[in-house]
């Protein structure tokens, strides 16, 4: 009997299996702790709307305290999971009093997300008694509160990462009036699972806006300049000045918390395509990489879409033995006011297609394919054209695979 | 049931109206259109399975 079930990271994919919980009927106890001091926000909102300064932080609330009300949760804002004992069944948080420091479990739900890489030259700390450069990473939505502060009219901000993340980040800066440049080590601008492909077309929109962009750049350290700000050192010795650092390169699940619990291999946390890890232990969001059963290899997550439906999938799991679908992976970017929308399997396709829209214009949508048959679209400022055809994507997915015994 | 919708947070997925087209669809710019504000009881799953798919959490369903 499932009595109570513990829910661990209280955001987007932790909520989305406390909602689905309840709306399958599972009436026991259900606890969610969430390190952060806050009720759950939408994460993709700080390198948008946060950063550009349009929103307050409350506008970026997941839910109304209402309705967390309403899902009758036992929500622990503030409490940090430090340990699991698969013995005991018990979850360990780092709140000391007894009553409310261990939880038992029938089922424990493992959504702790991811952190911000931290750049390995970042923690250099210059010569003694000179400050530490301040690098500026972003995660959290008091991570994007203090950099919104540093985006001030005519600073110099660079910004290190040319993925998705590092040219929405140069886009809302250079939308408040900052001198931005932004920095990677590879050949060209990413954009997630499509990889390198639309790298000309993100340089012109960036261009068109006034970032300065510098690729195939490697950092060797970022020191305290002689006047104001920075100097970001370049391993081809060159240096540039900087009032503002901030690295966007990557994300690393959130799961040290669990070293020694027998959960982790090789450091990660697995899960079957339906998000069991073990007997009693599931995991949904970007903390975890599930089964995919297309191709037998664990994929992880890294969107706020699938971290939604992984967590729909185990909260109906768990309260009604209902079996989900596997996610595709579907994830959209704004960059320099260029909505950009991804759906599929981008990273198979051996071919891409131009569907509708122009090569050169603003307006686009590509099909990517591998032998003959769809397996992803990016649409580039066309929403509608983009829902229609993912609609046909939709409908070719594979049924739920069985559930098959687990350890 | 009632159901809002915060454009200002809609991303433009088109997730919900992959879901129930008779409440909800896109404008122009892709940006969602609540077509019924207070549909029949018989409505209320795809209307809940919208908003719980809804990429950017735009869709709030009220009893
Ligand atoms: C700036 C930014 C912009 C993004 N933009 C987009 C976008 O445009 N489109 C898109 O599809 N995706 C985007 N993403 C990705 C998306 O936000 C994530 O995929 C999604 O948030 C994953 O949800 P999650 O619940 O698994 O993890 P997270 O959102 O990382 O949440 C995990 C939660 O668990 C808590 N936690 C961690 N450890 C513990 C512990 N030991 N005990 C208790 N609680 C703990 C954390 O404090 C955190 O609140 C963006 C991400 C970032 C950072
Ligand atoms: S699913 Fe959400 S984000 Fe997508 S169009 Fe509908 S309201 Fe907008």
């Amino acid at each position: 009997m499932i009595e109570r079930i513990v829910v661990v990271g209280a955001s987007t994919a932790g909520l989305a299996t406390v909602e689905s919980l309840r709306e399958a009927g599972f009436r026991g106890e259900v606890v969610l702790l969430g390190a952060e001091h806050r009720d759950p926000y939408r994460r993709p909102a700080l390198s948008k709307q946060i950063l550009l300064g349009t929103w307050e932080p409350d506008q970026a609330r997941l839910v109304e305290a209402s309705t967390l009300r309403a899902l009758e949760v036992d929500f622990r804002p503030g409490h940090r999971a430090v340990r699991i004992d698969r013995r005991s069944r018990t979850v360990q948080t780092d709140h000391h009093a007894i009553e409310t420091g261990i939880i038992g479990y029938d089922a424990v739900v493992i959504a702790t997300g991811a952190s911000a890489r931290r750049p390995s030259w970042a923690s250099y700390s210059a010569e003694a008694n000179r400050p530490a450069p301040a690098i500026h990473l972003l995660r959290t939505l008091d991570d994007a509160l203090r950099i919104a502060g540093q985006l001030v009219r005519g600073r110099r901000v660079t910004v290190l990462g040319t993925g998705i993340l590092g040219s929405e980040i140069a886009a809302a800066a250079s939308a408040r009036g900052a001198r931005v440049s932004l920095v990677g080590r590879g050949a060209g601008l990413s954009l997630g699972a499509v990889g390198l492909r639309f790298s000309d077309r993100l340089r012109a929109l960036h261009a068109a806006h006034g970032v300065e962009v510098r690729t195939g750049a490697e950092v060797e350290a970022v020191r305290p300049s002689d006047g104001p700000g920075y100097d970001v050192l370049f391993a081809d010795g060159t240096r540039s000045g900087s009032d503002v650092v901030i690295a966007a390169v990557g994300a690393e699940p959130a799961v040290a918390w669990l070293a020694g619990s027998g959960l982790l291999t090789d450091g990660s946390l697995l899960a079957d395509s339906h998000g069991r890890v073990a007997d009693r232990v599931f995991a949904v969001g970007d903390a975890t990489s599930w089964l995919d059963p297309a191709t037998g290899t664990h994929r992880p997550c890294g969107h706020q879409l699938t971290a939604m439906e992984q967590g729909r999938s185990v909260g109906r799991l768990l309260a009604a033995g209902h079996l989900s679908p596997y996610p595709i992976p579907f994830f959209w970017a704004e960059i320099h006011g260029a909505r950009i929308q991804a759906s599929g399997r981008l990273d198979i396709a051996d071919s891409v297609e131009l569907l509708a829209g122009d090569h050169d214009s603003d307006q686009a949508l590509f099909e990517f394919r591998t032998g003959d048959r769809t397996c992803g679209l990016v649409a580039w400022n066309m929403p509608k054209p983009f829902r229609t055809h993912r609609a046909a994507l939709l409908a070719e997915r594979s049924p739920p695979t069985p559930l098959l015994e687990t350890s | 049931m009632k159901i809002e919708v915060t454009r200002s947070t809609c991303v433009g997925a088109g997730q919900c109206v992959l879901v129930a087209d008779d409440l909800f669809d896109q404008d122009d710019d892709g940006l969602v259109v609540l077509i019924e504000e207070d549909p029949g009881e018989d409505r209320v799953e795809s209307a809940r399975l919208a908003a719980s798919l809804c990429p950017a959490r735009a869709i709030q369903v009220r009893e």
